[in-house]
């Protein structure tokens, strides 16, 4: 059952970072569907064609049906994505979700009015029978090990952990969210030119089940609290020193 | 109580109770990248423990069903109406060795229907609003709200 919620609450939230590590967001509705997966490329395309032109496939309607029925992890996969200028919008038969460009977080002020359009045309399309969870994800990049600049700690018999491939998996609670927080220190991205580059992921994903069958009216609400959940937990996490030279801005009060 | 290594079936199957993927940490390609699975592993071993392993994959079969299923009547199954039987679940207290069976409805409403030792039925079916019941040795039957009250009131009624 929930627990008390680990990280320290730091005293105020930066509005932005001036070196800011999101490499990725992705806001998410998860849902039953109401209308087979047939008929949402073609929805799709004629309702998001124009903000979203490029379509591609992923490949996960590839895998055979056998192997999707048995791993639960692939159910709720996109199958297509719409790829715009900004952001990509992502469809599988059970959800739909929208992603920021690699290393191109355009800010909050910009990706929620892109994913208010999303649901504007979802509820269009009814396409959705019940919403089942609202979801948003933000992985963050370092180019160097992040364990020691976190105010989480491993140790061993009492002393500090340093181990160059170590991954951490876990979930916090704070109603009514729920926090999934992975940090691995051994990533590799492609960067310019695809070259490599080695170093950490710190990823959390903020979610909420949703209780009650129609939920759109209340996304926006949802999602700006998420967010502001998924900060808290960010910044708690990270050391007050290695917050000042990301060079944060802090709103005027 | 953890089970001893010899009680554990002998199977090279992968083991049905997924709840929890470590391994999605993002490698250059992440434009596949979506939110995270949100498999409650308590609910898991909640559904798997009291309808059994074959209860637990029949409702993992209901979940691949799609629109139009049952020839173009059925809906696909409804996860409120899981979250509904997974509460009542916490909070029945069912006849001893007795596991219900589990049933997906046109609806999409998840119905379990079990028997006590002496043959008296039970049936309760959940939908995302409401929760339908039914124990033969009283008579009782109704509709209750889908609540957490409600889940109470129900469970309460159906308990040996």
């Amino acid at each position: 059952m929930p627990t008390a919620f680990p990280f320290p609450d730091p005293d105020r939230l930066p509005s932005k970072i001036a070196r800011c590590p999101i490499l990725e967001a992705v806001m998410e509705i998860r849902f039953v569907p109401s209308r087979p997966w047939d008929h949402f490329p073609g929805l799709f395309a004629e309702r998001f064609g124009s903000i979203y032109p490029r379509e591609e496939d992923t490949g996960v309607s590839q895998i055979p049906q056998i192997v999707r029925d048995r791993d639960p992890s692939l159910a709720h996969l996109p199958y297509r994505r719409f790829v715009g200028d900004r952001f990509a919008l992502q469809a599988g038969p059970r959800i739909v979700g929208l992603i920021t460009k690699r290393g191109a977080y355009p800010g909050w002020d910009a990706f929620w009015p892109a994913m208010a359009e999303v649901l504007q045309g979802l509820e269009e399309m009814r396409i959705i029978r019940e919403t089942v969870r609202l979801g948003l994800r933000y992985i963050n990049f370092f180019d160097f090990d992040i364990y020691p600049q976190l105010t989480l700690n491993l140790c061993v018999g009492g002393q500090p952990m340093m181990l160059p491939e170590t991954g951490l998996s876990t979930v916090l609670y704070r109603e009514p969210f729920r926090h999934h927080l992975q940090i691995n220190n051994s990533a590799v991205i492609s960067g310019p030119d695809n070259k490599p580059i080695l170093g950490s992921i710190l990823d959390i994903d903020t979610s909420l089940a949703v209780k009650a069958p129609d939920i759109f009216h209340q996304a926006e609400a949802v999602f700006r609290d998420a967010h502001t959940a998924e900060k808290v937990l960010f910044f708690g996490l990270l050391n007050p020193d290695f917050l000042a030279t990301l060079d944060p801005v802090y709103s005027r009060p | 109580m953890t089970p001893a290594i010899a009680d554990i079936p002998d199977t090279y199957r992968p083991s049905p109770y997924y709840v929890q993927r470590v391994s999605d940490f993002t490698a250059g390609s992440t434009f596949l990248v979506t939110s995270q699975p949100n498999f409650d592993a308590k609910d898991v071993f909640l559904v798997a423990g009291k309808l059994g392993y074959h209860g637990f994959q029949r409702i993992e079969t209901f979940r691949d069903y799609m629109p139009d299923w049952d020839f173009n009547r059925g809906q696909p199954m409804s996860e409120l109406a899981y979250r509904w039987m997974c509460e009542f679940l916490k909070c029945v207290e069912l006849p001893a060795g007795k596991r219900p069976s589990v049933f997906l409805a046109s609806s999409g409403n998840l119905e379990l229907a079990w028997e006590d030792n002496i043959g008296s039925k039970y049936q309760a079916e959940f939908g995302p609003s409401a929760i339908e019941f039914f124990r033969d040795n009283t008579g009782a039957e109704g509709i209750a709200e889908a609540s957490d009250a409600g889940v109470r009131e129900v469970a309460q009624i159906l308990s040996v």
